[in-house]
């Protein structure tokens, strides 16, 4: 992410040097910088629905009676652990397809 | 281990099943050696000697704090009411295993701190391979010192004696609750989810993922050590699943037999499946890819042997060697993750997938009904992914930070052997000459 950043102020350094296009070229720093940003948010979004989809399932063993809504609010929360797990690989899917080590 | 278990067992039930328990440490050898195996030539003394530190590691930690935590048969530890039921969440022993009385012969405790102790440092040396060739060694042993002291004994009170997934039956009326034959979950599972876990942190190793182009293959440098492993493995496997089945489920001397053929079975065709799709995939069999069905099928054999019929062992393990191959390709070309040992599929996912089946297709006890089995299954596989994980991944993260992970660039080329220890693996060999080039 970091190479990808330099690399991204790099060229923007480079080009800046013709008129006109200065501007343009902080914008897309800035759009990397957010995307940066989004990155770990997602990383963290998708830990945040790990757990909630846990808690989910707790909640369904601790509040639901009947056999059929807890196998469905279990299912439910199984899905949604998985959701936050595979929001979690994209971001570092992400980061290693980025850093080109 | 059930609270209904009898404390204390025959004076033959006693011997046996210590004479399997000394066996059962082959299969930390096995994995030791395939994870050494199937890393670079230039990282091979540093990966046998870490198996070696983080055993070490694990086992101190475990015998001072860890078993404070995981607690033994008939104690309940530290738990609170919810819903007018117990949940029973840690366990409260005194540390240095004090509470365990090794010297009352007989007993049933010891024998299941033995296997703890055992179970801690395989999951510990799981992940080790799949930060092969680029995780440092000293952040290697303290990230297995935190997993040994906190997250593998927590789980492990979970689902052994008054733990609250274990109760789910008692509780919920969900099957005979989370039900796992030798350790598939707190040991395979565990040890494949903190070997994503260091994946994502270390990070590929330099030169895997190309700018340009699709992964660059990195073969294992000694395919003997990983065949080799897996026969080791065998032994050790079949003698744990066959220890853990009398100790934590409590199964009689006459169900041995069937544990040790359905492990058997389960690997047979596990690996057998696996070199079926290789050999249709590449047309030619991949030696190190029939490796990880093979220990795909033990570990699918962990959560099941001492549950299912031989038929079903056979059905469960053929499903293992089929899914192998197919997500380590998935895993390095379609999600990025440099997994060296391939411990995330073959631990991880397929110890998911052993669970599963136990609920579909496992024995079920009294009046235990299929549709509370599979459920109570789930409940459990949930608690790994949605709480154990993020945890492990949260320690892992501020760790690196104090001590980093990886290696530095220049470590990663000249190789951890050098780099770490100061001499090679195989100091006699032609070196090339990129190791050496600066």
């Amino acid at each position: 992410m970091r190479c990808l950043l330099a690399e991204s102020v790099r060229r923007a350094s480079c080009v800046a040097q013709e008129p006109g296009t200065k501007r343009l070229f902080l914008l897309g720093i800035e759009v990397a910088r957010k995307v940066t940003r989004i990155w770990n948010r997602m990383r963290f979004a998708g830990f945040f629905l790990m757990v909630a989809g846990f808690f989910l399932n707790v909640a369904a063993l601790v509040l639901l009676q009947t056999m059929a809504l807890r196998y469905l609010f279990v299912i439910c929360g199984f899905a949604v652990v998985f959701v936050g797990l595979g929001i979690v690989q994209r971001s570092h899917t992400i980061a290693a397809r980025a850093s080109h080590r | 281990m059930s609270t209904a278990l009898p404390a204390t067992m025959t004076e033959a039930t006693y011997a046996l099943t210590v004479a399997l328990l000394l066996v059962a440490p082959m299969a930390i050898a096995g994995v030791a050696l395939l994870n050494t195996g199937l890393g670079r030539s230039r990282s091979a003394a540093q990966s046998l000697l870490g198996s070696l530190l983080i055993l070490a590691t694990t086992v101190l930690v475990f015998a001072i704090v860890g078993i404070c935590w995981t607690g033994h048969a008939a104690h309940s530890g530290g738990s609170f009411e919810l819903a007018k039921k117990s949940w029973d969440w840690i366990g409260l022993e005194p540390v240095l295993m004090r509470g365990v009385a090794f010297d009352a012969m007989t007993t049933r405790a010891p024998m299941a701190a033995m296997l703890e102790i055992f179970g801690v440092a395989l999951a510990a040396i799981i992940p080790w391979g799949s930060g092969a060739d680029r995780w440092r060694l000293v952040s290697a042993c303290t990230a297995s010192a935190v997993s040994a002291g906190w997250i593998f004994p927590l789980f492990t009170h979970w689902i052994g004696g008054s733990g609250w997934l274990a109760q789910l039956g008692a509780n919920f009326g969900l099957g005979s609750g989370f039900l796992d034959s030798a350790g598939a979950a707190n040991v395979h599972i565990l040890g494949g989810l903190t070997a994503l876990c260091v994946v994502w942190i270390v990070g590929p190793r330099r030169g895997k993922f190309p700018k340009e182009g699709i992964s660059t293959a990195i073969p294992g440098h000694q395919v003997v050590y990983v065949l080799l492993g897996c026969l080791l493995s065998l032994v050790g496997w079949m003698a744990w699943n066959a220890a853990a089945a009398v100790v934590v489920l409590g199964e009689p001397l006459t169900a041995i037999f069937s544990v040790v053929l359905n492990t058997l079975l389960c690997a047979s065709t596990s690996i057998m499946a696996t070199f079926f799709i290789t050999q249709a995939r590449f047309s030619k069999p991949d030696a190190s890819l029939c490796a990880n069905g093979w220990m795909a099928g033990l570990v699918a054999s962990s959560a099941c042997a001492a549950l299912v019929t031989p038929g079903t062992a056979i059905l469960i393990g053929c499903v293992a060697g089929v899914i192998t191959p197919l997500l380590v390709e998935l895993f390095e070309l379609g999600l990025s993750l440099d997994d060296p040992s391939g411990a995330i599929s073959v631990h991880g996912a397929v110890g998911i997938w052993g669970l599963i089946a136990v609920g579909l297709l496992g024995r079920l006890d009294g009046s235990a009904t299929r549709g509370g089995q599979f459920l109570a299954q789930i409940i459990g596989i949930t608690a790994l992914l949605g709480l154990i994980l993020p945890m492990t991944y949260f320690f892992f993260w501020i760790m690196n930070k104090v001590i980093p992970f990886r290696v530095d660039e220049d470590g990663e080329r000249i190789g951890m052997d050098l780099h770490e220890l100061g001499g090679g693996a195989y100091p006699e060999f032609v070196m090339h000459r990129d190791e050496f080039h600066r």
